[in-house]
Formats: structure tokens, C-alpha cells, sequence
């Protein structure tokens, strides 16, 4: 019995729910009302549908109730078949225009500019997005930005965001300084920070950074610190699963030097909670082999805010991988995920590391778009931002959506502002190229495929579909899981959420 | 065992006292006495199993069955979790995401002086009803010049609101301030609706009056019960708008004869008015009533949040009834003063955390909430919390 729109998963119990793809909202259910929603989707009406019910062998005390509850459903918008979505989902394909994209900035969506104040890096960790093992994706130079190219940004930017404080007065604004690595060219990220202090301090304006470590002395710690300074820090955890990947141009691993530095900082500033470490882990990271380091070293460095796993598309980074390694991880990541579900339930305490591993899931699902949430008409489907929301400003001044894509997509420049045309285009193109067929899925509102995830060479390429609806069936299963057996942590997971969010839209 | 589960989309919002279920998608609100709530909140709040609560309470079965067979509710045979109201994303956004406000209404004080002399006016927070032409609470003497007004002015006309209500004292006795302000607002990107409130205490002019049919401004004319001299000459102004075609509505204050308190208020039906309101004295039954937004209820409240006043002397408020302030237009600037209170301030104060509402289920649908009489606002909102 397969659905288009509606997806079955089952938690750890081994109850099982249905995830409703026309309203994004979660159903329990038995063999009684899952039958019944497989009759009511075929159009079938109460009376017979009890009768097949009853002729089925169904529990004769369930099946009024079933009956009841899924007609009623169905009569709200729940269940579909597959060509009442379409139709359904259609509407929603609207046209737009140039103006229509300017509404949505000038109407507060700005919120971000990052500067990429270098494309240079002191390591060349073997997964980096900005690297060769990644098609169409830019590469390491040695370009620098220099001020007059960020000063210019940023008064392009700053003007909008003030546009938008007239009628929204709380709003808040970020800078993110990013490479390549940025305290490659911290002279530079002062200069910025004076000027935006003397000419911007009617702004409420957040700085961040994303560093590797390496240069993050005591020296810079100190400025980064007196400046406030949200700051990521990259460590992927023990030394052996970090120095796999993140090496120097000569091979040699970071994690020493980096330890060091996060301990030092975090020794120098105890109370300062605006310093997180971001992992990233693929197949070869020994999971329990990090716990036990995070564990350890829980008070001596900065917690985890993130877990990525390295971008598995358009990448040569896992050729020739044994499938034993694959099996392995995935065999670790069971036990830990029994692990983080067992602590959950029973309120134990949870390492950062654990904890974000999981969690991060868990708040996509809590904080997916739901039945009444407005999407973006011009973006109906994936989870894409509105280009020109964030602005990634290249060394050389031009703009891109973020600074996860590639160069091929440009949406205008410090010196004639975001290109509106630019825009527009590439959003027509994604719609064509990507969400063409969204209509037919059941999480096409809540996907997180965006344009940095399927960005191509001047192109768009097809998103891995079933790779997304998978990552919901399981963040589905282990939230569902959890609140089974502990109904009072929804409120503490949507409170946790809140700060996830400002989290990942720092970096 | 068997467990009840309510079905999605169905909050039941329950305190001591009573409980109701919201249902979201249906647009409908279902009570439940003082018994059945006790009950709903075993079985669905406690997770308590059907048999146990059967036993305990005689009308359980009945319940239940009823739940039931509405399709409300499913009988499973072991503890599922099921989200309630799930028509909305619960995670909201702040900061760098943050929505712009949007208020329902702006009052300005243009000043202070009226031609009336009401007893009740004299009084120090007597049990009145919001929005009539009661004197702003605590308002200081002096009074913006021209300049600051018109900075001030330009400032909130950014905010989007749907009613600017222009208020007193008597405002018509500044009529240039409500022209200025006037033709600020239809700067703005969306122009709101504009409503005078007065006591009808000082003439109009003809010209006035032509400014005010040709800009669509209302006027929101209050009355005061059994003072039958007055309200008379109010009804010649009210025979002169229908000539020039100016809308309004009447508000009737109803007083206590005794200690002269205003006691309730009433709204006429709008009159002239070719796109109807919702009425900024509404008073309808609250039985009528979904909220449209069921999230936007639950995240802020209605009187707090969703209106702002300008007092004469340049103090911004979030009601002319409270003596919190955000800050003086003279002094700061808009920004300025909401950075001021970032995550606590009146724009986020949520029903569940007022004394006045915090014990009623209805919250989330009741829109005539003013609860400033049921508080001690010491000019710090903390207080509230």
C-alpha cells in the first residue's frame, strides 16, 4: 500500500504514524484507520467502507471509530490521492515578477552579508567544499578582499537593512566573515568592524566568523571576544577522526594546534557561550571514538552546535569507498542513536556532540512548514531561500545567493547592487530544473534541497529525492519515538529549536 | 488498557476552572463544563488509560464515545503521541528573521485639553472602557512643537497598522496636527484607515469637514448615557457629517450614576462607512469568535501587542491606558526604543503570561482583552510576567 502523499513510518516501539503530505502534520494510527485511510483515498463512501472493514476481520470495536476519525480527516484535506494533490499543489505555481522579489527584501527578509575576505587557506582538508573533489564548485586562490571592496558591500547592505528598521524597529542584521579561512586577512575584518562601529551603530548588527582555528591566538581571541563575536570553529573530534581530513598543505593534522587554541580561549574566557565547534563527519569517523572525546573534554572546549556530514553530491571525495566502512558507520550510528534516545527519555545528561547529532534532525521536523505556514509563492517547493535575502560577497565584490554555491550564478555586484533580473532568472531556472515534478511529493514544502545543494555549472542539477524523504522518515521516527515515552520534551525541543535556528542562520 | 488520543488539529487548552477544544482546521471552539474538563484532562493532559477514568467518573463512557464517533478522537491500544494544533509551525522567528509588527491600531494624542467636563474624566483609573476619549494615563504636560511632532510623525508611519485613531482630550481642537499627520501617513506604503475619536466638545468647520469626506478620515463620536443636553448637540455634527459625507460611528459610554464611573461602552453600528471595519470597539459574543491566526493568539496579545500610542509630549506606549513606556520621540528614535526591549517587551507578551488570562481557556479567542485593570503596571512590564 503506497501513497504518493502520505508516507508510514513507525517509532521505536514499533507504533506506527503517517505523515500527511497535503498538511505536513503527523497522524497515529493502527491497522484499522490505515486500511480506512487506504479506502477513503480511493473514494470510497462510510457505509462500504465499513463493510469491507468488517467483512476484512477488522476489530469490530475499532472500526466505527476509525471510520469516523479518517472520513472526518479526509473532509478537512487529509489523504489525497495522488492527481487531487496535483491539482492541488498547482495553484500554487505562481507567476511573478522582478517587483514581487524586491516586496519580499525591501519587506525585511534581508538579513545576512557574508564577506568572503579571502579564498586562501592554511589547510586543505580533504572534503572542502572549495576544493577539487567537488565539481563545479569554486576553488582555493589567493585572492584577499580588499576594504574599499567591503566597505562598499556593506554600505550597499546596511542601506537596505535601515529601509527595512523604519517599519521594523526589533529587526536584527549579521555580518559573517568567511573564506577560504578569514583570519587570513583579520587586518581587514578590524578595519570592517571600526568602520561599521562609527558609521552603523544605529543598527542592531550581529558579527560572526567561521574559522578553522588554526590562527585563533590569544591575540585574535581577544578582539573577537571584545567585539562580540558569534564564532564557529571547525574540529571534526578526536584527533585521529580530525587529522583524517583536516590537514596542512603538507599533510600533517591541525587537531594539536587547533585543541589548543579552543582550550586556551575557552580557559581564558569560561562564560563566554558564543563560541561553538562545528563537526563534520563522513564514513570513516569512528562515532564513539568522538562521544567518548567530547565527553571528556565537555569543560575544556566549547560545545558542539552542529554535526554535518560531508556533502555526498557531486563529489569524487567517497570513490572507491569499502562498502564494510559504510556498514561499520552505520552500525556505530545505530548504538548512538539508541544511546541519544534512551538519555532523552530519561532526562539524563547529554554531551553537545550527542546531542546536536541528532537533534538538529529533530528541530527540521518540529519547525517543518505545516498546512497554514505561508511559503514563498515564487519558491512553492525545497526548502530555498529568496536569493538576495543573504548576500556572499567574492573577494573580486560580486554577490552570490550564499557562499555555499558556486561561482556560475551571480546576483550582481558592490557596484550596481543585487541584480533583480539575475534573480529572477535563476529562480525560473530552478523551478524548471528542479521543482518541476515537487508537486507530486508529499514533502515538497519541507524538503531542505535548495540552490547551493543542486547547483551546477551555469545549471541546476536533479536533487537526490529519496535521500530527502528518508532524512524526514527518520527524523520523524526518532522524534516520535522520543515524545512517546516523554510527552513533556516537546516543549524543551521547540525551545532548543529556537536557538538551532539563529545558529544555522549565523552560519 | 486503552489509551484516548485527541486526532491532529484539535488543541485542548484546559486550566483549573474549564477547558475548551480549538478545532483548528474547523474554525470552532467546543466548552466543556467544569466535569468534562476533569475528565479530558486524565485522559489527554495525564495520559491516564480510558478504563481508570470510566470507573472514576460516571459520564466518562458517554464522553468518549462521543469523541469518538465526531472522529475527534481514537481509542488506541497503547500510548501514541500526537501533536496538538499542528497547523502551524511551532518554531518562531527572531532576530534576523523577525516579522515586522503589525498593529491594529495607532493612537496619537494630539492633546490633552477638552471642551467637556466629564466627572468621570477626573478620576484616576476608574474602571473604563479602552479607546473612548478618557485622558491617556500619566500624561506628562508639555507637549511636542511642531518640528518633533512631524519627526515623530514620519517615524511611526512605517509601522504597518491598519487604524490611525487620533485622539484627546478633544483632538478637534488641533485640527492642523491631524491635517499634518495626515498627509505623513499617505506617504506611507499602505495607508491606513484614519479615525478621530472625540467627545463632539468643539465646532467643526465646513472646510474640516470637506478634508475629512474627501480623505476618508472617520469620526468615532463618543456618548455618555442619560446626558441627554449633550448628546443633543452632538446629533446636530452628526446630521452635518451625513451632508458632507464623512464617515462615522457612535460609541456610548454608560456610566454609573452614583460614583460616575464609565462601566461599559457600547459601538454603534458604523455609519457611512463604505468599507466596513472591524469594529474598534468590538464587543461582539465571544461564541462567534476563531481566531483567524490561531498562532499569532497564542504569541501575542491583543491588547499589548497589537497597538501603540503617541502621547502629545512625544512618550510612545504600547496602550494610552499603561504607564509603560517605550521612550520619548524627543529623545530617541524609534529604533532605539525597541531595541531597548528586545525580548521582553510589549510586542511578545503573550496571554499565558498575564495574570489576567492565564487561567482562562477562551484566551486564544478573546480579542476584548484589555486586562490593565486586573494588574499592578508599575511601569515595568517584568511585572507581568
Amino acid at each position: 500500500m503506497t501513497y504518493t502523499n502520505i508516507i508510514k513510518f513507525e517509532t521505536r516501539k514499533r507504533n506506527t504514524y503517517v505523515f500527511d503530505g497535503n498538511t505536513s502534520n503527523v497522524v497515529p494510527v493502527d491497522d484499522t484507520i490505515l486500511r480506512a485511510i487506504d479506502l477513503f483515498v480511493e473514494d470510497i463512501d462510510v457505509e462500504k467502507a465499513t463493510q469491507i472493514l468488517i467483512g476484512e476481520g477488522y476489530d469490530n470495536d475499532k472500526i466505527a471509530n476509525a471510520v469516523s476519525v479518517v472520513s472526518k480527516y479526509k473532509r478537512l484535506g487529509y489523504f489525497y490521492k495522488d492527481d487531487e494533490a496535483e491539482s492541488e499543489k498547482r495553484k500554487y505555481q505562481y507567476e511573478f515578477e522582478n517587483k514581487h522579489i524586491k516586496m519580499l527584501h525591501d519587506g525585511g527578509a534581508t538579513f545576512q552579508l557574508v564577506l568572503n575576505v579571502t579564498e586562501d587557506c592554511n589547510l586543505r582538508c580533504k572534503y572542502c567544499y572549495l576544493s577539487e573533489v567537488y565539481d563545479y564548485s569554486r576553488n582555493r586562490t589567493s585572492s584577499r578582499m580588499n576594504f574599499e571592496t567591503a566597505k562598499t558591500a556593506i554600505d550597499n547592505f546596511m542601506a537596505r537593512i535601515r529601509k527595512v528598521c523604519r517599519f521594523n524597529p526589533a529587526k536584527q542584521a549579521a555580518i559573517t566573515f568567511y573564506g577560504g579561512e578569514p583570519l587570513l586577512n583579520f587586518e581587514l575584518i578590524k578595519k570592517v568592524i571600526s568602520y561599521v562601529e562609527e558609521e552603523y551603530s544605529d543598527l542592531d548588527l550581529k558579527f560572526n566568523l567561521t574559522t578553522n582555528g588554526v590562527l585563533l591566538t590569544e591575540e585574535k581571541a581577544d578582539y573577537l571576544v571584545s567585539k562580540n563575536f558569534i564564532l564557529s570553529v571547525s574540529l571534526d573530534g578526536c584527533k585521529i577522526n580530525n587529522d583524517r581530513n583536516r590537514v596542512f598543505p603538507d599533510g600533517t593534522g591541525s587537531f594539536e594546534i587547533v585543541y589548543k587554541n579552543i582550550v586556551d580561549f575557552k580557559r581564558k574566557y569560561p562564560n563566554y557561550h558564543d563560541i561553538k565547534l562545528i563537526v563534520v563527519q563522513e564514513y570513516n569517523t569512528d562515532l564513539e571514538e568522538n562521544l567518548r572525546f567530547f565527553d571528556e573534554n565537555q569543560n575544556v572546549i566549547p560545545e558542539v552546535v552542529m554535526v554535518n556530514f560531508v556533502t555526498s553530491t557531486n563529489t569524487h571525495f567517497f570513490d572507491g569507498l569499502d562498502e564494510k566502512v559504510i556498514k561499520n558507520y552505520y552500525q556505530s550510528f545505530g548504538k548512538l542513536i539508541q544511546e541519544y534516545i534512551d538519555c532523552e527519555i530519561s532526562d539524563k545528561p547529554i554531551s553537545s556532540y550527542l546531542d546536536k547529532l541528532f537533534s538538529a534532525g529533530i528541530y527540521t521536523v518540529l519547525g517543518r512548514t505545516r498546512v497554514e505556514d505561508a511559503k514563498i509563492p515564487m519558491l512553492p517547493f525545497t526548502g530555498s531561500c529568496v536569493p538576495g535575502m543573504k548576500i556572499s560577497v567574492r573577494t573580486d565584490g560580486t554577490f552570490d545567493i550564499c557562499e555555499r554555491v558556486n561561482g556560475t550564478m551571480p546576483i550582481g555586484n558592490i557596484n550596481s547592487g543585487v541584480d533583480l533580473d539575475a534573480i529572477s532568472k535563476i529562480i525560473r531556472q530552478y523551478n524548471k530544473e528542479v521543482t518541476v515534478d515537487c508537486y507530486k511529493c508529499p514533502i515538497s514544502r519541507n524538503c531542505q534541497v535548495c540552490f547551493a545543494s543542486c547547483n551546477g555549472c551555469g545549471n541546476f542539477n536533479r536533487p537526490d529525492c529519496i535521500t530527502q524523504i528518508n532524512a524526514l522518515i527518520f527524523n520523524l521516527s526518532l522524534l516520535y519515538s522520543i515524545l512517546e515515552e516523554n510527552p513533556s520534551l516537546k516543549r524543551k525541543f521547540s525551545l532548543d529549536s529556537l536557538m538551532q535556528v539563529e545558529w544555522l542562520l549565523n552560519n | 488498557m486503552k489509551y484516548l488520543r485527541l486526532m491532529p488539529d484539535i488543541f485542548f487548552e484546559t486550566t483549573n476552572e474549564n477547558g475548551c477544544f480549538y478545532h483548528l482546521l474547523e474554525k470552532r471552539i467546543q466548552y466543556w463544563t467544569e466535569n468534562e474538563n476533569e475528565i479530558l484532562k486524565l485522559l489527554i493532559t495525564d495520559n491516564i488509560p480510558v478504563e481508570e477514568v470510566i470507573n472514576k467518573y460516571a459520564n466518562a463512557n458517554s464522553l468518549i464515545e462521543k469523541l469518538c464517533s465526531d472522529g475527534d478522537a481514537y481509542l488506541f491500544d497503547y500510548p501514541v503521541f500526537c501533536e496538538q494544533a499542528q497547523n502551524n509551525s511551532e518554531v518562531e522567528t527572531r532576530g534576523y528573521l523577525e516579522t515586522a509588527p503589525q498593529f491594529e491600531n495607532i493612537y496619537i494624542q494630539v492633546t490633552n485639553d477638552c471642551g467637556s467636563d466629564c466627572e468621570f474624566c477626573k478620576k484616576e483609573l476608574t474602571n473604563h472602557p479602552c479607546h473612548c476619549c478618557y485622558k491617556w494615563i500619566n500624561v506628562c504636560e508639555n507637549s511636542m512643537d511642531d518640528l518633533n511632532f512631524k519627526k515623530a510623525i514620519n517615524q511611526i508611519k512605517n509601522l504597518k497598522t491598519t487604524n490611525v485613531v487620533f485622539s484627546g482630550g478633544e483632538p478637534l481642537l488641533e485640527f492642523d496636527k491631524i491635517k499634518t499627520a495626515i498627509e505623513i501617513f499617505k506617504d506611507s506604503q499602505e495607508i491606513p484607515w484614519f479615525w478621530i475619536k472625540t467627545p463632539l466638545s468643539c465646532d467643526i468647520s465646513d472646510d474640516d469637514l470637506i478634508y475629512l469626506g474627501d480623505n476618508g478620515v472617520g469620526i468615532d463620536i463618543v456618548k455618555i448615557e442619560g446626558r441627554s443636553a449633550q448628546n443633543a448637540i452632538k446629533e446636530k455634527y452628526i446630521n452635518r457629517m451625513d451632508e458632507f459625507g464623512v464617515n462615522y460611528k457612535e460609541s456610548v459610554l454608560i456610566t454609573n450614576n452614583t460614583t460616575n464611573n464609565v462601566v461599559d461602552s457600547q459601538c454603534a453600528e458604523i455609519k457611512n462607512v463604505d468599507r466596513k471595519l472591524n469594529t474598534i470597539n468590538g464587543f461582539e459574543e465571544v461564541q462567534n469568535r476563531f481566531p483567524t491566526n490561531f498562532l499569532k493568539q497564542k504569541r501575542f496579545n491583543e491588547c499589548f501587542s497589537l497597538n501603540i500610542a503617541l502621547e502629545k509630549s512625544g512618550v510612545l506606549k504600547p496602550c494610552p491606558h499603561l504607564k509603560f513606556s517605550y521612550g520619548t520621540f524627543t529623545e530617541e528614535n524609534l529604533n532605539q526604543m525597541f531595541r531597548k526591549f528586545e525580548n521582553d517587551n510589549f510586542l511578545r507578551l503573550t496571554k499565558h503570561r498575564i495574570d489576567g488570562c492565564k487561567s482562562c481557556s477562551l484566551k486564544y479567542v478573546c480579542n476584548s482583552d484589555c486586562t490593565k485593570y486586573n494588574l499592578e503596571i508599575k511601569g515595568d512590564c517584568k511585572v507581568l510576567g
